[in-house]
This record gives C-alpha cells, structure tokens and sequence, in this order.
C-alpha cells in the first residue's frame, strides 16, 4: 500500500479538488484507493456525497482498539472508498497531543488497511500543525498543488523545509502547478519558471469551470465529464504520480 | 447494511419508483456481458474467491472478490487475460499469481445482465442508499440464452442511514413475490456448461471402505483415474495450459503402476491387451511434456545466466517450435482410432471384466490386507535401494529409487482413505518432499541431456553467444544438481531410518 498526502500551507489552491480527481483517476485504473478527509470543512466527503460525519469523532484517529478501515465509506465509484471527515477533526491536534508519539499515530493507525487498499490519499487541512506532521511522517509523497503566484511559490519553500525535518527520509515532494490560467501572462511566466524545477510534476492542472462546478454535481470530473482537458489532466498527473512512487518503492 | 432481494418478472425502476421514492436519482441502463472465469481445476472458486471479466459499453474490466470482505479488486482491461502473468504489475496481479500459477483462466460461464443504478439522496444531497436492480440472463456456450431471467435487486446501506434502508427493505419485502435472493448465478451459468464448481481436482479423492474387496475398490481407483484421463482431453488438445497434459499424464501413469502394482486382482488375461496401450500414451506424451518443464523453467534459467539471459531467446525459439511438433503428435495420437479404442475398451473393461478361466487370486482378498501388503512391500524397495546407493550414487540410480519412490507414492494416494488420516498424511507429506527432490534431480538431468542435444542444432550453429550462454546454463544446473544431492541426503534418513522405519511398520503391519 502506498500512501499520498496533499498538502499545502496556503487555502483555495484546488488543493480538496486534487484530491478528489486523483483518487478518482487511481481507482479508475484498478487501484483500490481510499480517501482520508482529514480536513474538518468535509469537502472532500462532500464531493463524494458521504456525510462529513464519523461516528467517534477525531478520537477513532488515535483509539487503537478500533479499527479505522471500518470507517471507511464505499462511493459510487468501484475501487474508490473514502474516510469521512467530522468537524471535531478541529481538535485533532489535541486528540494527538495527548498520545505518547503524537507524530507516529497516523502511519500506525495506516498499517493494518495494507491488504484492503493499494492506495491511500490523505487529504490534508491547510494548516501547520501536529496533524500535518503525523500525515508527512506517515506519507511515501507529499503532493503540493501550487497556483502560479508569488506567494504560493514562496510557501513551497516552507513546506520543502518542513518535510525535509519531518518526513521520515523517504518522503518524496511532489509540487504541481494548479488552477493555471493561460490567457494570464504572469501565470505563464511563473509556470515556466517553476517547471524549471525539476521537481515540479510535469503535468499542469488548468483552472476550468467544472471543477468549480464539482460542488453541484458533486462528483469528479471525468465521472460527469471524462472529455474535459481538465478531467485528463487529472489521469495524466495521476499517472506521473504513479510512476514516481513505483520508483521510490 | 445489505440486502438482495429476488424479484417477480418484469420489473423495471419505473415500476419501483413508487416504492423508492421521488429522489431517486438513476444512472442510465447499461448491459453488462459477465464472463465467470476460473482454472480448470477451480483453483479460484475453491478458495474463497470469485473472478468475472465484465464488459460494458465497450469497456472491459476484471473484477477479483476474494471472498474475506475485503473491498474488490476492478482493474481495466483493453484485452481478456487468460494468464495471470498478463495483467500489468499490481496487486491483482500478485494475488492471482499465488493463486493460479501457471494454469490459464478460461470462461465457465456467461451471462447477460441489464442493469439499472441508482441511489436514493438524503435530503442533503448526501447519498443514503445505493440500488442495483438487475436481469440477468444465463448464457450457454453457443451464447443463447437459457431458462428465465432472473430479477432481482441489491440494496446498500451507508452508515448513518440506517432507517431510510430499513424502511426501503420494508417496502421491497412487500412486493408480492419478492423473496431474499441465494440465487448463485455463477453456478448457474457454470451448469449452462454442462459442469460444476469444483467438478474438477487434480488430486486423487478416493473414498474406499475397508470392507470392499480389492477387486472393488482397484476398479473405482481406475474409474477415478479414467474419468481424469478423460476429463482433460480436450484441454490438452487445446492447449489451454501445460497442466492439462500434466495431469493427463499422472492418470497414465497412476493407472500403470496401479497395474503393475497390484496384480492378481483383475483378471490378468483380459489386461494384457491394455498394457502396452498404457504405456503407449505415456511414450506418445514424454516429449511434449519434456518441453513443456523446459519452457517453464526458461524463466529460472534466465536468472541462472544473469547478463547473458537475453542471448537465451534462440534457444527458447528452438524449444518452442520443437514443442509444437511434439504437441501436434498429442494431438493425433489423442485424436486417433488407436486411442478411442483404448478408452472405450478400457471402460468397458472396468464396468464388466470378461470372466477369467478362474478368479484371480487377490481379487476377493480385503483391500485394507492388499493395500498394507503392497505398501510395506514398496517402502522396503526403496527403502533397501535408497540404502544401498553409496557416497555419490550414479544419476541412474537416483532415477531408479524416485520410480521406486513413485510406486510408493501412488500406492498411498490410492488407500489413504483406508487408514487413519493423521497417521497417513505425515508419511504421504514426507515422502512427497523426498520426491520433489528426486524429481528435480531427475529435470536438471533431463535438461542437461538436451541442452547437449540443442547445442548441436542447425539453427543455433555460429550463434556463439546462445552457446556461451548454455555454457554457463549447463554449469548452473550441474551446481543445482549438487545442491540437490546434498539436500536428499539430509531428508533421506527421516523416511528411511528407524523412525520412519517404524512408523511404516505399525500403519501397514509386518517388520522385517
């Protein structure tokens, strides 16, 4: 099993659509994928029309008695599952302050799902706190969706450095361009500037109004519409990712 | 929460949509053409498991349950996979390799089903209740649909929704003719077949009674073992998978040692005739089945020669269209007078045995008495000749106490049911690792026989690298086959010292 957190310091960078897309396009190429929304807003359980509501609350992330593939919700989609979020997941930080390695407890709880799921996605609260350091220590990559601002490139530095003290060695940074608009010159000057970076994935994700539209139809995009260049670009990235964590494997 | 519920003909979620309600959001109907697939010896459905190809709107998909509750497996396919080393890399992929090894997925089953989706929306939009209504229709194997269609409808519950499904299941359940579902379509399709689950095994499962005479029970050992020869006739002509002829060929010779074995139980004037016929097939087999383990091991050799594994496709070439000619003689011989002949005598033979000028001696005897007897009388060869090979035994000597060992094997498979099961099977595991071994010291022989045959062939004439490579593969094997040695030397002893010794004494009676 593989596990993938999304993750970004900065809000509103399509981070809850990259998650939901990515997820789709893994479980739609075979992969059993689960979708951990670990972000007390739900939005993740709410494209996918699961109530943001867990029975046990934050608690089930730290009670080991318990098993947390039990939790887990099937979605209309074969191979795609999903872990609901829950509002008290705002005190998550406290439920895993108040264990012995706070740090620990998400890749522990992640272990015994090995033989349900090929594929785990946490997705993340934008935020730096204890509960993104238990989701980096827990991760084999940390996807960064990044829009083509100064700002959020500036914040890519600062979650390079906090995985860098975090992660577990291992963990990989995978930075991809999000929500970029073409006909914007400055975003096509940063977009060039970022894919310098060689670390940055090669696939850009347009900005496209039927992602904004997922909050109506409440599903991924290439599971209304699978023709979109957005919808492809999610499969595409998807595929890079892949590929980049057989290579770490 | 789920339920599946059978449904009365004809209905359609036009129909259901009074009892499911108005904020029942359907998916649009698909057809969907399932393909049950299993090995031939339903490897798949005996574990736990099911495996289907589904097609639907074009799209192909291979969907794995392994029966533990675990979520599915659904991985696309662009072209149906008869192997499991086919699929991409993946999880599945491992998983069926475990469980199917090197024998082919075939189709046992087809059938068509309409499907109509949907689920039924909370309030908040949320998903409470997932349905499935569906028609199927079981195919045969000319794809013509068979019997009535079958209805019926899958409800799943999502947790916090417990009384929207509960009240659902309510109203389903009174629709007039609505029953729980056990229906089992893949048995049902499977029987469209002509077959059943589990019909098939390639172990021997013989269920003999110690009051049987052995003239009984030798002819329901050798029904047994003609109804396997039979059964896998047409696969190994069609050439599904090489365990086809394997197991062809372990009937064959099951059925000649059970001969030669245990004499004076049918009437010998009337067996003389099949004899030769027995060891005919086993002759017009042996090469096939040759390269059928070299192809196998093609793999191993490749990692055996490291660097040099691609300069092994010549010779991989040679084998390959040297296997087809052997595979086209099978194919005439299995196809040939000569053959029917022997099956339908031999049939014949075994329902009504033409009378002897006088009864043979052995054939009233109690077969527990006759099977202990023979037993101990082939464990003491072997035994005696195991003993008897000194510090580095000739491989003709090994090969002569694995057929040793052989007879001994086939005579305990055949009573095992005679004896008590947990002082039987640790001798029929023992001698089992003790034959692997002889008979992979027997393949690495083999191998090198015609590894020195192939190196002479025209088409691998100046192909300097393949012959350095087979160099370097004959030195491998020679290695092997001194691994081997040592390990029969450790596992020797067990079956052939006073432990075991004893033990074949007390199970079978008699000491020296």
């Amino acid at each position: 099993m593989r596990t993938l957190a999304i993750w970004s310091i900065k809000g509103g960078v399509g981070k809850t659509a990259a998650a939901v897309n990515i997820a789709h396009a893994a479980s739609l190429g075979g992969t059993r994928t689960l979708l951990w929304d670990l972000d007390p807003q739900g939005a993740a359980s709410f494209y996918l029309r699961v109530p943001a509501q867990l029975e046990g609350g934050a608690r089930i992330v730290v009670d080991h008695t318990t098993d947390l593939g039990w939790h887990a919700r099937p979605t209309e989609f074969d191979n795609l599952s999903l872990l609901p979020a829950d509002f008290s997941f705002r005190r998550l930080d406290l439920e895993l302050d108040a264990t012995k390695k706070p740090r620990k407890q998400i890749a522990r709880r992640l272990e015994p799902l090995t033989p349900r799921f090929d594929l785990v996605i946490m997705d993340c609260p934008p935020s730096v706190s204890l509960v993104s350091e238990a989701v980096v220590r827990a991760a084999d990559a940390v996807l960064v969706p990044v829009i083509p601002s100064t700002l959020s490139i500036r914040t890519l530095e600062q979650i390079r450095a906090f995985v860098a003290e975090h992660g577990h060695g291992r963990t990989e940074l995978l930075p991809f361009l999000s929500m970029v608009d073409r006909r914007k010159a400055m975003h096509l000057e940063l977009c060039e500037s970022c894919l310098a970076d060689a670390s940055f994935l090669r696939t850009v994700i347009p900005s496209a109004s039927v992602v904004e539209r997922m909050g109506l139809t409440r599903a991924p995009v290439a599971a209304t519409q699978p023709s979109q260049p957005v919808a492809m670009a999610f499969a595409a990235l998807w595929h890079e990712i892949a590929s980049k964590l057989r290579g770490s494997q | 929460m789920q339920a599946t519920l059978r449904l009365p003909k004809e209905s359609d979620l036009r129909s259901l949509r009074g009892i499911v309600g108005d904020d029942f959001d359907a998916d649009r109907p698909r057809t969907v053409r399932f393909l049950y697939l299993d090995t031939f010896d339903w490897r798949i459905a005996s574990s736990g498991g099911r495996l289907t190809e589904e097609t639907t709107d074009g799209a192909r998909a291979l969907r794995f349950i392994d029966g533990s509750g675990e979520p599915p497996h659904v991985v696309p396919l662009a072209v149906s996979v008869r192997f499991a080393r086919e699929l991409p890399e993946s999880v599945l992929r491992a998983r069926l390799e475990s469980l199917i090894e090197i024998r082919a997925l075939l189709s046992v089953g087809e059938c068509r089903v309409e499907r109509q989706s949907g689920r039924l929306r909370s309030p908040a939009g949320d998903t409470a209740v997932f349905l499935q209504l569906e028609t199927s229709t079981i195919l045969d194997s000319s794809g013509r649909a068979t019997g009535e269609p079958i209805s019926r409808i899958e409800v799943l519950g999502l947790p916090g929704f417990e009384a929207t499904f509960g009240a659902l299941v309510q109203r389903l359940r009174a629709l007039a003719a609505t029953s729980d579902d056990t229906t089992n379509l893949m048995e049902l399709a499977v029987a469209a077949r002509g077959r059943r689950i589990g019909d098939y095994s390639s172990k021997l499962n013989l269920e003999l009674d110690s009051t049987q005479t052995a003239d009984s029970a030798l002819r329901s050992i050798l029904r047994t073992l003609l109804g396997t020869l039979r059964a896998n006739i047409d696969g190994v002509i069609a050439d599904h998978d090489p365990e086809f002829l394997h197991d062809f060929r372990v009937a064959t010779r099951r059925t000649r040692a059970a001969l030669a074995q245990l004499k004076g139980v049918l009437p010998a004037d009337g067996l003389e005739v099949f004899r030769p016929e027995f060891r005919w097939l086993g002759s017009l087999t042996n090469p096939c089945r040759d390269l059928d383990v070299y192809l196998l091991e093609m793999d191993g050799f490749r990692v055996l020669v490291g660097d040099s594994a691609a300069a092994l496709a010549p010779l991989q070439a040679v084998i390959e269209t040297e296997r087809q000619v052997a595979l086209g003689e099978v194919r005439a011989g299995l196809r040939s007078r000569r053959f029917q002949s022997l099956l339908g005598g031999w049939q014949a033979f075994l329902d009504d045995p033409p009378p002897g000028r006088e009864p043979p001696p052995n054939a009233s005897r109690p077969v527990r008495e006759l099977a202990s007897q023979k037993i101990r009388k082939a464990y003491r060869r072997m035994r005696r000749r195991g003993l008897g090979l000194g510090e580095s035994p000739p491989l003709e000597d090994l090969h002569r106490l694995r057929i040793d060992g052989k007879k001994l094997r086939y005579l305990l498979e055949f009573f095992r049911s005679l004896y008590e099961e947990t002082e039987i099977e640790p001798l029929v595991e023992q001698l089992k690792l003790l034959q692997d071994i002889l008979g992979e010291i027997n393949d690495v022989r083999v191998q090198q026989r015609r590894l020195l045959e192939f190196a002479h062939r025209r088409e691998l004439a100046g192909r300097v690298e393949t012959l350095l490579a087979m160099g370097r593969l004959a030195g491998a094997l020679q290695q092997r086959q001194d691994r081997l040695r040592v390990d029969l030397a450790s596992v020797f002893p067990g079956f052939a010292g006073p432990e075991g010794r004893s033990r074949y004494n007390s199970l079978f009676g008699g000491g020296e």
